[in-house]
């Protein structure tokens, strides 16, 4: 087995594999795995540096230094300008979320179906079954009462105490400790992301990975994908290193995100009409909650419950999410004294969040420098079940005791008691009003039944080209509603089966 | 030398009574790691973001005069209102400075002490060779 990191500049660094998988997230860490098992021979190319649970980092500067792609610097272009938060580690995204699973619901097959030509029963069936073995690997369970924290808790007898659905969230995390550091990567070991589990099993059985490496482009031999290139990238002093090529006997298989996979593949020349297309997110706003008694967000879950009550209709889910001080201190109103004499509050403060099940699309292409270039604006449908979710939220606080709410909108006073509560029912639907992020996203090379609906088809493969696969959440055509990574990792395992069925 | 950055990092995130600030830290010390650490655009937005909230109290207090200039009361004022303006992208600016002081103040042990919080472990940066 082998890790090859960061290299000087020197001769330039060549391999071969039957298989080469772009990033080592949710998507390529399964299908890497999976092609592993099949005694495939597999190198994965990952541009970020392989951190273990000793290198993490503790504070949020740190995880922005060291975990996030880019200080999270990647804004939406579009009315406003929002966040899109990813890793670029290796375990990608996986080692820095709340390691939530959900099944993928079964309606979203038969709305794959009905819409692009693809899924139903038939593909539902083997992803679930994937994910069944999914979860067994990744110790999937719920967090014990213990170890749930107080914001979990009290919205956990909040949702029964006012009769809406509401759920103890599973979670690929063994023997949760609580100790609130999903979001900076587990110093526990507790999380199961890619980097502790799927990516070491490839190289046990064979496998090379390449940190430190973004790929540059994909290298074609007519129309078939036959390798990537690219150069090392010191990531602290960001210095060049030598350049790599690595050569695939059967097949590329992309999975560097819906940011970066559509870029890549425009970068390398391909071509196709819903190349970028179909982008689309759960946009999330955060709404605080100020209580009597000690909260103590960093202790617990970092999220530990969730409703999918309105999941279908508006079309938004709520969760929990404790959040560390330092991303508390730019979400809070304000700046000065009085910012400070809020800020005293922090332990009091729960923060609970909307995700909206938005419909609008946009799009992804590769900017200058290799970036992504994200457009998207959400819609003023889309805004309203924003706001009817962040209405939710509040009430949710207010009956598990809250004495006041803080939304975080743009003409909303700072400070909101349940009897004005109709202010942040009329609150602006104008993006720019409101303090959110993009997380969860979706397309960007979507499956299809045919090139007009899709850039790939329903077996993940890029339309035209031989040997190209997609295998990350940019190749889903609408978002689910629910957390993405068990669905990601259940077609990524599902396209690691086809492909070694395919190769024999 | 001047530092606009972290003139402006100290009037949003100031000490008050039982809660240290960040004029009472040593700013520019994480400045320079942060220059160093960060992406060109971002320490380039948070560079723009501190000069438009130094030259902005003209927008928010109808006073045309630098930051530097108003009374302590004035400059606590518009800090406050900076980051509430209804200009938008004066509004983005002032959320990066405020987000990148937020790091800043936040992994301080002496604020989480006061916050009864526990203290962060270093971040040492390392990674599989």
């Amino acid at each position: 087995m082998s890790h090859i990191s960061f290299q000087p500049k020197s001769a330039p660094v060549e391999l071969e594999a039957d298989y080469i998988v772009v990033g080592s997230g949710a998507g390529g860490g399964a299908v890497a795995s999976g092609l592993a098992r099949g005694g495939a021979k597999v190198i994965v190319v990952e541009a970020g540096p392989w951190r273990d649970p000793e290198h993490y980092p503790s504070s949020m500067y740190g995880t922005m230094r060291d975990m996030f792609d880019d200080w999270t610097s990647l804004m939406t272009f579009g009315r406003a300008l929002w966040p899109v938060l990813q890793g670029r580690v290796v375990g990608g995204t996986t080692t820095i979320n709340s390691a939530i699973v959900v099944r993928t619901p079964s309606d979203i097959f038969q709305s794959w179906e009905k819409s692009y030509g693809f899924g139903g029963e038939a593909l539902a069936q083997k992803v679930w079954a994937h994910q069944d073995q999914l979860e067994k690997e990744l110790y999937v369970q719920e967090t014990t009462p213990e170890k749930m924290g107080r914001s979990n808790e009290l919205a956990l007898i909040t949702s029964r105490k006012r009769n809406i659905e509401g759920h103890v969230i599973r979670r690929n995390v063994k023997d949760c400790e609580g100790s609130g550091q999903c979001l900076q990567g587990c110093k526990k070991e507790r999380k199961q992301s890619t980097n502790l589990k799927m990516i070491p099993e490839v190289m046990e059985r064979g496998g090379h990975v390449l940190s430190c490496a973004p790929v540059h482009k994909i290298v074609f031999q007519g129309n078939r994908a036959v390798g990537v290139t690219g150069r090392f990238l010191h990531p602290q002093t960001k210095a060049k290193g030598a350049r790599f090529t690595v050569r695939a006997k059967h097949a590329v298989v992309v999975a560097a995100s819906c940011t970066h996979s559509p870029a890549l593949l425009q970068r390398s020349g391909v071509k196709g009409r819903m190349l970028g297309k179909l982008f689309r997110a759960h946009p999330g706003s955060a709404i605080l909650g100020l209580y009597e008694d000690d909260i103590n967000m960093p202790f617990g879950a970092t999220q530990g419950w969730s409703s999918l009550a309105y999941r279908n209709t508006p079309g938004f889910k709520l969760e929990t999410l404790n959040m560390p001080l330092e991303l508390i201190a730019g979400r809070i109103s304000g700046g000065g004294l009085r910012l400070m004499e809020r800020l005293k509050n922090y332990r009091r403060l729960a923060l609970w969040v909307v995700a909206c099940r938005a419909d609008s699309t946009g799009t992804v292409s590769n900017g200058p420098f290799g970036k992504p270039v994200v457009k998207y604006t959400m819609d003023q449908t889309d805004m309203a079940k924003l706001r009817a979710g962040a209405v939710e939220v509040a009430r949710h606080h207010f009956a598990a005791g809250a004495k006041a709410v803080m939304p975080g909108v743009l003409g909303v006073p700072y400070e909101l008691h349940e009897k004005d509560l109709h202010l942040l029912e009329n609150a602006s639907l104008d993006p720019r009003a409101w303090t959110s992020i993009l997380t969860h996203l979706f397309g960007g090379c979507p499956m299809g039944a045919n090139p007009d609906v899709g850039l790939c088809d329903p077996r993940g493969r890029v339309f035209g080209y031989e040997g190209l696969v997609v295998a990350d959440a940019s190749v889903m055509p609408t978002n689910l509603g629910v957390n993405p990574q068990h669905t990601i990792m259940g077609l990524a395992r599902q396209r690691a089966a086809e492909l070694l069925e395919e190769h024999g | 030398m001047f530092s606009p950055t972290a003139y402006v990092m100290r009037h949003i995130l100031p000490s008050v009574d039982g809660l240290k600030g960040l004029d009472q830290m040593d700013v520019k010390g994480f400045l320079k790691e942060f220059n160093q650490d960060a992406p060109i655009a971002m320490r380039f937005t948070v560079l723009l973001g501190a000069w438009a909230v130094i030259f902005c109290p003209i927008l928010t207090l109808k006073i045309p005069l630098p930051l530097f200039l108003l009374p302590r009361r004035l400059r606590d004022e518009h800090c406050y209102r900076m980051a509430l303006t209804r200009w938008y992208f004066l509004r983005q600016l002032m959320f990066a400075v405020k987000a990148v002081a937020g790091f800043c103040w936040g992994k301080c042990p002496e604020v989480r002490a006061q916050l009864n919080l526990s203290p962060y472990d270093a971040d040492t940066g390392g990674f599989r060779q």
